[in-house]
């Protein structure tokens, strides 16, 4: 008899589970101390720099997700040191050895949620901020998502715009 | 976001039996789609498999001139559903464009819509899903896979509507004919299975749901079913 093990989706959620995930909200952090690898300044290339967020997160305007930036997007500007950073030291190594850096998501949806990028950020004009807090504004990465929504969050904001509420329009 | 003024579409199916020939590669398409996981012999003999899209068999003819037909049936996404009258927990929902969806994250798993369905058309999930070693690499990313203790039925391929829509969002557009479909409909070798608009009049199923030859499943219950077949023979 072959073995036989359950999707590759990660753990399969419980009934229990499932309910909890729905009371809990569409959009929580996956942990609550995060450490990521390098201590990204969110606010020097936003804000000072004026990089815009799909340069380093290319789905986040016209992807379904947004996705987490590869190693060829920080070599574009770091292949060599652009400051005496110590950070930035550490992130023109992992260029030079074209080695990728271990992000980790803060951001993470339920699966049985469906979520588009393009549709919230390009169509609807979405801030950022809206969904993910004053990400822009750290110098630091943040320990844990910096907004934590719930399913109300988001039907409170379809409801003012006029955009479906139907069950089955996220749900999936 | 905003939704367009256009009245929502009103989807449906038609199974055209002429055409079909019972190859089952719907039930199989469906299956991969979907998520659902195959079953084994002792799930089966316990009346237990999940089957989307099943396949009824039924006879033709008078003895000695018979002959055995399969019949696709898939949810009927009733206009008048039973399941969502008897679901305590709101948990079964029709929607603007008449899919009937079934909300997983709120089924408590009470079988009281798979008892009310005439068409048994909704699955509860009396086990973990499992999957061969190879097949369980192939899921569908878009399709959530169902736990224990909960029911799911056909969803017509939402996820692929999602998907569609937000297509033509992006690109300021209403959705184009043809360019949801759910996967039973695409992997007919015989295209007996017409998906679109059941209100479009410039669409297939449209005429084809006014067809003579149209007959609908336990028509006389008033589920109003939005899957129609086309008798055979005709």
């Amino acid at each position: 008899m072959s073995r036989r093990r359950t999707g590759s989706q990660g753990p399969v959620p419980s009934r229990a589970t499932g309910v909890v995930l729905a009371a809990l909200g569409a959009l929580a952090a996956c942990s609550a101390d995060v450490q990521q690898p390098i201590g990204y300044n969110h606010d020097l290339h936003v804000n000072k720099l004026e990089t815009p967020c799909e340069t380093c997160h290319p789905g986040s305007k016209k992807g379904v997700v947004a996705t987490l930036p590869s190693i060829s997007v920080c070599s574009d500007c770091h292949g060599d040191p652009q400051g005496n950073s110590p950070e930035e030291a550490k992130v023109v190594e992992a260029v030079r050895a074209n080695k990728e850096i271990g992000w980790v998501r803060l951001y993470e949806l339920p699966r049985h949620v469906y979520f588009s990028h393009r549709r919230h950020v390009d169509v609807a004009q979405v801030a950022c901020e809206k969904c993910h807090g004053p990400m822009a504004a750290r110098t630091r990465p943040p320990p844990a998502a910096l907004m934590t929504l719930t399913m109300n969050d988001c039907l409170e904001c379809h409801t003012q715009r006029g955009a479906s509420t139907d069950c089955d329009a996220c749900h999936r | 976001m905003t939704e367009s003024a256009k009245p929502a579409p009103r989807w449906g199916m038609v199974v055209d039996l002429d055409r079909c020939t019972g190859c089952q590669a719907c039930t199989t398409a469906c299956q991969i789609e979907n998520n659902v996981a195959p079953s084994s012999a002792e799930t089966a003999d316990k009346g237990r498999s999940i089957r989307w899209m099943d396949q009824l068999p039924y006879m033709e003819g008078e003895y000695p001139n018979v002959k055995m037909r399969l019949l696709p049936r898939p949810c009927m996404h009733c206009d008048h559903p039973p399941c969502i009258k008897v679901c305590p927990v709101g948990a079964t929902t029709k929607g603007a464009d008449g899919i009937v969806a079934q909300i997983y994250s709120r089924c408590i798993g009470c079988r009281y819509c798979t008892t009310a369905c005439p068409y048994t058309v909704r699955y509860f999930n009396w086990y973990e899903p499992t999957w061969p070693d190879d097949l369980a690499q192939t899921l569908n990313p878009d399709v959530f896979v169902r736990p224990r203790g909960i029911v799911e039925k056909c969803t017509l391929c939402h996820h692929r509507l999602q998907n569609a829509k937000d297509k033509a969002a992006a690109e300021r557009r209403d959705l184009a004919p043809g360019e949801y479909s759910p996967a039973c409909a695409d992997i007919c070798p015989t295209q007996a299975i017409a998906f679109g608009d059941l209100d479009d009049p410039h669409g297939e199923v449209f005429s084809q749901s006014r067809s003579p030859r149209v007959f609908r499943l336990l028509e006389d219950l008033g589920t109003e079913p939005k899957v129609f077949y086309l008798r055979e023979g005709e």
